[in-house]
């Protein structure tokens, strides 16, 4: 079978990471070739060889007739028609809110002939929101289970000390993120003499510059609170692995999210993991693994600039302005957090996370992938393209 | 242990004035302070001062218990663009520090709130020192009037409801990797990105001075060539205690891009006093 992958190939986007990793785990099966939206910029500290290999993938002769399937990831998502009408269209589709946009559901039932997302989450938004259920997989993203386990060599640049007691968050400011939960939380948690430490991991080259620095340096000063440590340089997977083994917990109060990669990653490093009570890390992480922050529905103007930023190509139509989020109790996260760091029965929790197989790594996703494109392939295309 | 910090400073037709008292503002917290004059005595502009050296030199000398203190003579004149003197000064004088963190504060700024800056401020942000610049607020004196009680009495620029204006940044800690490219914004800062705020205040002085000297002041600046057009200074100098309360949002000549709300009148004596109370409204 004859597979077109298009999406970006080179940065660290999670979009990214995961069309990188399907890309060179597919062609263990079936002839691969990639279209990419981006190009390889060195800055990334994306592997020599990895680099090579996606390189002869994007030269790669295409076939007279197109490919079998065109994967496409990424956003906005891509609407045109695929060249050749006998090509399948299959989407993998994150989505974090709860409501997708209209278009999606009208587009994909138009023309799409298969939909991936990574949870659950997201699958039962998608349904809701209209979309054929056979149409619609849940495909989780995977880990590399050689880079992210307990043996990384725990990272010690950035002022990182690895015997102090490091939470750690991954994510930028946007508001479905929780970092300001976070915040206020920490604050409130710890003080300047207590042993520990908020390591905070932004990526503004991709989500954009932001005040983040500047507001935490603020609180430490007018608070006297723990130290946190601000990262903003783009990490190797090594690195963040190192990032994971230095740190005990990985805390991410999140609203809204499409399934939480990192979560993933810090827990198979044996970071004990602070999760909302509901979300897509169902998906993969048991419920006795960590601990939970109470949410409770909080009614949220979905079109307004604090809670969702636009980007070109976003469309709501129909999306309606007013939905219900899983807003993390803060209370509650301040509970979780003084437990992470006082309690003396957490080290059944660090045991349970250490004893806890995560078993989503690219190799066992990408069998999944390849069942669903399997079964698509034998089957005929849609009606409407005759 | 703390990054050492070296401090660049400038010598020029204001340091009798104001050059001593603003080192002894930072000289404890500090490790070395390096100060630049022109070798021929004449400013950025091209014009030619004089100051009281032996006067300077002694008070300077009293100060450095420490031997803290180093003074660079060179041509700081060479260009015939006033602020590319600025910009080569500055950047000649950070070449001589022997630290990597440097704090840059002219003799006409005096730091308010020094001790909760250096010792409880900078060990937070030292992690992104070669990152990011540093900012501090200035808080501007801008006449000094006797009220009809023949008291001194300091018009400040403040806000409408009488606290301090503190609408202005300035940028004044770097590394020693950046260059300055407009007097103390540097390649990192100088576009917009990089600036962290501080709780740093400095009383700025850079107006509020005798007629004479503030003339010599703004003829003689980095961007001098900005404000000799303006109107500033002979709306200034009508300025008298009986007209003070008619000037309410007006610009701020060639030294800022904000726009002053209002000035009030505070006693000479008890203008730092106003700062450190209102400091919690700067950061």
């Amino acid at each position: 079978m004859n597979i077109e992958i298009v999406g970006k190939f080179y940065d660290n986007h999670s979009l990214t990471i995961i069309n990188r990793n399907i890309a060179l785990e597919l062609t263990k099966y079936h002839n691969v070739f990639i279209t990419s939206l981006d190009s390889f910029d060195p800055t990334h500290g994306v592997e020599k060889n990895i680099v090579k290999t996606l390189k002869e993938l994007q030269g790669k002769e295409h076939p007279e007739n197109g490919p079998d399937i065109q994967l496409r990831h990424s956003y906005p998502p891509i609407w045109q028609w695929p060249v050749n009408e006998a090509t399948k269209v299959v989407y993998i589709q994150p989505w974090e809110y709860p409501k997708i946009p209209f278009e999606w559901q009208y587009k994909w039932e138009t023309f799409a002939d298969h939909v991936i997302v990574p949870s659950n989450y997201i699958r039962d938004v998608a349904v809701r929101g209209g979309i054929n259920p056979k149409k619609i997989t849940t495909v989780p993203n995977g880990y590399n289970e050689k880079v992210f386990n307990k043996e990384a060599k725990p990272l010690t640049r950035y002022g990182i000390n690895p015997d102090k007691f490091n939470f750690v968050y991954v994510g930028n400011s946007q508001w479905r993120k929780g970092l300001d939960l976070l915040i206020n939380a920490w604050h409130n948690c710890f003080k300047s003499y207590d042993n520990a430490r908020l390591i905070i991991k932004d990526s503004p080259q991709i989500y954009g510059k932001n005040s983040v620095l500047n507001e935490l340096i603020k609180m430490q000063y007018k608070t006297d609170c723990a130290k946190v440590l601000y990262i903003d340089d783009p990490l190797t997977d090594e690195e963040m692995a190192g990032l994971f083994t230095a740190s005990k917990v990985v805390v991410h109060p999140y609203r809204a999210e499409g399934f939480g990669m990192h979560i993933q990653e810090a827990a198979a490093c044996g970071c004990v993991p602070i999760l909302p009570d509901t979300g897509p890390h169902q998906d993969f992480i048991p419920d006795d693994v960590g601990r939970r922050i109470k949410t409770h529905p909080k009614h949220v103007d979905i079109t307004s600039g604090q809670i969702f930023a636009q980007k070109p190509g976003d469309s709501f139509t129909m999306m309606n302005s007013h939905t219900f989020m899983n807003e993390p109790d803060g209370q509650s996260l301040q509970k979780m957090l003084q437990w992470a760091y006082h309690s003396h029965d957490k080290k059944d929790y660090f045991e349970k996370v250490k004893n806890t197989t995560f078993p989503n790594t690219w190799e066992s996703v990408v069998q999944s992938y390849v069942k669903v494109l399997e079964d698509l392939h034998d089957t005929q295309p849609r009606a409407i393209r005759h | 242990m703390a990054k050492k910090k070296s401090v660049i400073s400038l010598i020029s037709y204001d340091a009798n004035r104001f050059l001593p008292n603003s080192i002894k503002r930072y000289y404890n917290y500090v490790d070395e302070i390096i100060l630049g004059i022109d070798k021929d005595r004449i400013t950025w502009s091209g014009n030619s001062f004089s100051i009281d050296e032996d006067a300077l030199w002694t008070e300077l000398s009293q100060i450095d218990g420490d031997g803290k203190i180093s003074i660079i003579e060179e041509d700081f004149h060479q260009s015939k663009v006033a602020i590319e003197n600025d910009n080569y000064e500055r950047n000649f004088l950070k070449e001589q520090c022997s630290h990597d963190w440097i704090f840059s504060f002219d003799a006409d700024e005096m730091l308010v709130n020094a001790k909760s800056f250096f010792y409880d401020f900078c060990p937070i942000v030292e992690p992104y020192m070669y990152k990011m610049d540093i900012c501090m607020t200035w808080a501007t004196p801008y006449k000094v009037l006797t009220d009809n009680d023949g008291n001194s009495q300091t018009l400040m620029i403040a806000n409408t409801d009488d606290t301090p204006f503190f609408g202005e940044n300035q940028g004044v800690v770097t590394s020693k990797d950046s260059t300055f490219t407009y007097a103390r914004w540097t390649d990192k800062s100088g576009a917009g990105g990089n600036r962290l705020m501080s709780p740093l205040v400095a009383l700025h002085w850079s107006l509020c001075r005798p007629e004479k000297e503030l003339h010599e002041k703004i003829h003689n600046i980095g961007h001098s060539d900005l404000v000799e057009k303006d109107p500033f200074y002979q709306i200034w100098s009508q300025v008298t205690w009986d007209n003070f309360h008619e000037l309410e949002n007006f610009k701020t000549s060639g030294l800022g891009e904000a726009q002053w709300p209002k000035v009030i009148p505070i006693p000479s004596s008890q203008v730092e006093e106003y700062l450190v109370q209102n400091l919690g409204r700067a950061y």
